[in-house]
C-alpha cells in the first residue's frame, strides 16, 4: 500500500487536512480507500467484501473527522494508523462472527446430540451462557446486522414502532418522498426478518 | 472508477451523513429539509451522482475562506459553485436557526415566568 516515501502524497494531504482544506478529505479517501480495503481483505479474507467496507469507510471516516489523532497514535504516521483502525475494526467483526459460529455449533451439538448427562458440565455451560448472554448478543446482533441502521430498526420494531416516519429517520432517508421510504422501510424490515428467520434455522 | 472503489465511495458518502464535519452532514440536512431527493440535488447541483458522493466526504468550507473553498471544491468536483454556496449558506442558517430557536424559548419561557411572577406580585 505505501509507495516509496518521496513520492507518497500523503504526508502533504495529511497536513492539508489539519488545516481544514476541504478537499482534501476527498482526496485522502480516493487514494487510500480501495488499497486499504485490498489489505484488510488481504488480512482477513473470510470477511465478506460488504464488512471489509464497513470497517475501512468507518476506519477512515474517524479519520477525516479528526487526523490528529494520528499523530498522536506513536508517530507512525496516517497510514499506518488508518491500517490499524481498520484491521481493529475488521478483527472485532471477524471475533463477533466466530464467537456467533462457536455458539451455534454448541447449540446445534446439544440439540441434535443425546441428553446431557453431565449435570456439572450443564450448570457451568448455562452459568457461562449467562454471564456472556448480553456481550453475546450485542455481538450477535453486530455481526447478524452490521449497519447500524438496521439495528436501529430493529430496534424500533421491537420497541413496538409502527410509523414509517420514524423509520425512515432511523435510516437516513426521510428527504426521500413518501412512496419510496414506505418501498425502502419495507425492504428492510424484509431483509432483516429474512436474517433472523435464517440464524433461528441454523440453530434449529 | 471501478465498481468496488463506487461501492465504498458510496458507503462513505452515505455515512458522512452522520459526520458534522463533512459535507455529507450539509447535503443530507438540506435534502431533508426541502423534502428532495439525491436525484433532485445532482440536478440543482448539476452534476453527477459519483460527484455528489465526492462532495459528501469533504470537510466544510472553513467559515475564513468560505467563498475560497467553495470555489475551490466547486472547480474540482464540477459543481455548481452558486448553488453549492447557497446549500450550505441554507444549512448553516437553519442550523443557526435551530440553535437559536431553543435559545428563544427558553427566553421566552424566562419572560412569562417573570410576567407570572409579578402577576402574582400585584402592582408596584
Amino acid at each position: 500500500m505505501a509507495p516509496n516515501k518521496e513520492n507518497d502524497p500523503l504526508p502533504v494531504l495529511h497536513r492539508r487536512l489539519l488545516d481544514g482544506d476541504p478537499l482534501a478529505s476527498e482526496e485522502v479517501a480516493r487514494l487510500l480507500l480501495i488499497p486499504l480495503a485490498e489489505e484488510t481483505q488481504r488480512q482477513y479474507p473470510r470477511l465478506d467484501e460488504q464488512l471489509i467496507n464497513d470497517a475501512v469507510v468507518e476506519a477512515l471516516l474517524d479519520y477525516l473527522a479528526q487526523p490528529s489523532r494520528a499523530d498522536a497514535g506513536g508517530g507512525s504516521g496516517p497510514r499506518a494508523y488508518l491500517r490499524r483502525a481498520a484491521w481493529r475494526n475488521a478483527a472485532n467483526l471477524y471475533r463477533s462472527g466466530k464467537r456467533r459460529k462457536s455458539r451455534e455449533e454448541l447449540w446445534i451439538r446439544d440439540n441434535v446430540g443425546s441428553s446431557v448427562e453431565d449435570g456439572s458440565a450443564l450448570g457451568t455451560l448455562i452459568q457461562d451462557e449467562e454471564r456472556g448472554e448480553r456481550d453475546s448478543q450485542i455481538a450477535d446482533l453486530r455481526t447478524l446486522l452490521p449497519d447500524s441502521r438496521d439495528r436501529a430498526v430493529l430496534r424500533l420494531r421491537l420497541a413496538g414502532e409502527r410509523r414509517v416516519k420514524a423509520f425512515s429517520e432511523a435510516l437516513g432517508i426521510a428527504h426521500l418522498s413518501a412512496a419510496e421510504q414506505r418501498r425502502i422501510v419495507k425492504r428492510t424490515k424484509d431483509r432483516i426478518d429474512k436474517l433472523i428467520k435464517r440464524r433461528r434455522r441454523h440453530r434449529k | 472508477m471501478n465498481q468496488r472503489e463506487k461501492r465504498l465511495l458510496r458507503l462513505a458518502a452515505d455515512r458522512a451523513a452522520r459526520r458534522p464535519a463533512l459535507m455529507g452532514s450539509v447535503l443530507s440536512r438540506y435534502v431533508s429539509s426541502q423534502g428532495m431527493s439525491y436525484t433532485a440535488l445532482t440536478a440543482e447541483l448539476g452534476c453527477s451522482e459519483a460527484a455528489i458522493w465526492r462532495l459528501a466526504i469533504c470537510l466544510r468550507p472553513r467559515s475564513d475562506r468560505f467563498a475560497e473553498d467553495v470555489a475551490l471544491i466547486a472547480s474540482k468536483l464540477s459543481v455548481d459553485e452558486v448553488a453549492l454556496a447557497r446549500i450550505i449558506r441554507q444549512v448553516q442558517a437553519i442550523e443557526v436557526m435551530s440553535g437559536r430557536g431553543v435559545a428563544e424559548r427558553g427566553a421566552m419561557m424566562a419572560a412569562r415566568s417573570r410576567r407570572a411572577e409579578d402577576k402574582e406580585k400585584g402592582p408596584r
